[in-house]
């Protein structure tokens, strides 16, 4: 033993420490392990992905902002040239004056018509991804539950999840069950669009199920996640009584970290 | 493995030390459940701190350290962790423990009922084969601090594992 054995006068207790034999971990735990550091990994990478866009939006915010004020200057000195008295030189280049002080205009409502097509080019790319009616998807969960629940989970994870969340109220039974399938995804992503949407859908009989989840050890984080972004009263209640008398604080916070991650 | 350390071979090294974490999790916990969460915790708080790793120590110091962080919150968030049923003192002796419970649990159940510090010491210097140096950056303590643990560790260990132990017998005075 490091630091406290002596070789000349060998120590029982040594041996004795040993032999000692330690809980073996969870079936799966490993790879529950693994599969879980790999989505923080991944969430991670595009969490700074995520900032490098806003940076990089912020910039282009500003660039568009300065050539919009130079237009507005431009515009302000072009009146001004309009009423002076004529200049003998400006008036014998009138084309020279023009260029210069129409380029920067041109080039701001250039800049400003552009950034606006692309605004409008991906509010209407997302917005063609996830149009999607209640009425639809209560449709399609009625007449296929594993499409439709599929399809819910992309909203979800999009974070507009509000039409499935109305369509899954509607139509629960089956579509209910597929989602608590789901919670033992192989993606971490699915597994927590799952929960959200469960925790928005909420009610009695799906907090209950949660409940036995979490009491079960069965996908504990994800019920747990589901029940932290519910509403009900029933789930507070629940998760009031986790902190109280199991004491899983440190499992809600790092769920909570998780659901924020994502 | 230093300062240039990228996040790739971060996660690498993570996943390789990922059954070290576990193994010390269990010993400081006691309990399967409870380790797997403690080292989710950890793996949460490693991702967010990873530049913070220098080099300075070996990367397993330094992911130790973060799971006995997240161990400690724990507990002091108020967290009872289930220890194994094993009884303190059996009426019959040694000999009928042994022959109902292994030796080696009665052991573990000792080690997992020491002082945290203790604990924390005994277990990474026994059975984690740190040097006291190693264990000292791993509890962000003084060498000092960790050879007295380690001190009184032990000797609560042999007081309450007497029974296991041969007589005593005159031991050399240090």
């Amino acid at each position: 033993m490091n630091g406290s054995k002596r070789p000349d006068n060998p120590d029982p207790l040594d041996d004795l420490l040993n032999a000692a034999r330690w809980p073996a971990m969870l079936p799966d735990a490993t790879l529950r392990l693994r599969r879980e550091w790999q989505a923080i990994s991944r969430n991670r990478s595009s969490s700074q992905t995520k900032w490098l866009q806003a940076a990089a939006m912020i910039l282009i915010g500003f660039g568009v902002w300065f050539v919009v004020i130079k237009q507005r200057s431009a515009g302000v000195a072009q009146q001004r040239i309009v009423s002076m008295p004529p200049n003998p030189i400006i008036q014998n280049k009138p084309d020279i004056v023009a260029v210069r002080l129409a380029n920067p205009a041109e080039l701001a409502w250039a800049l400003t018509a552009m950034s606006r097509q692309e605004i409008a080019g991906q509010s209407h790319g997302k917005s063609a991804s996830v149009q999607k009616s209640p009425e639809t998807l209560q449709a399609l969960l009625q007449r296929d539950p594993t499409t439709g629940v599929q399809e819910c989970l992309k909203l979800a994870e999009l974070k507009h999840e509000e039409p499935a969340v109305s369509a899954l109220k509607n139509v629960r039974g089956v579509a209910i069950e597929k989602l608590f399938a789901r919670l033992d995804d192989p993606r971490i992503e699915t597994r927590l669009a799952a929960a959200r949407l469960l925790g928005k859908v909420d009610g009695p009989r799906v907090t209950e199920q949660l409940a036995r989840m979490v009491a079960a050890n069965q996908n504990r984080r994800e019920a747990l996640a589901a029940l932290l972004q519910s509403d009900g009263v029933e789930a507070k209640a629940f998760l009031e009584q986790v902190q109280e008398k199991h004491g899983l604080e440190s499992v809600l916070r790092s769920v909570t970290v998780q659901i924020k991650a994502f | 493995m230093g300062w240039d350390l990228d996040r790739a071979s971060f996660d690498r090294l993570v996943l390789e030390h990922l059954d070290a974490c576990q193994r010390l999790a269990v010993r400081l916990t006691g309990d399967p459940e409870s380790a797997e969460d403690v080292v989710q915790d950890a793996m949460v708080r490693a991702a967010r701190g990873w530049k913070t790793f220098r080099g300075e120590a070996r990367f397993q110091t330094w992911l130790f350290r973060i799971v006995i962080n997240a161990w400690r919150d724990r507990k002091t968030s108020g967290h009872a962790e289930p220890l194994p049923e094993i009884e303190d003192h059996c009426p019959n002796g040694p000999i009928d423990q042994l022959a109902g419970k292994e030796i080696g649990q009665v052991v573990a159940h000792a080690v997992s009922q020491l002082p945290p510090r203790q604990r924390e010491v005994i277990i990474l210097i026994v059975y984690e084969q740190m040097t006291i140096c190693e264990a000292a950056a791993a509890l962000e303590v003084s060498e000092g601090n960790v050879r007295t643990n380690l001190h009184y560790g032990r000797e609560r260990l042999r007081e309450k594992l007497r029974a296991f132990l041969p007589e005593e017998q005159p031991r050399e005075r240090q």
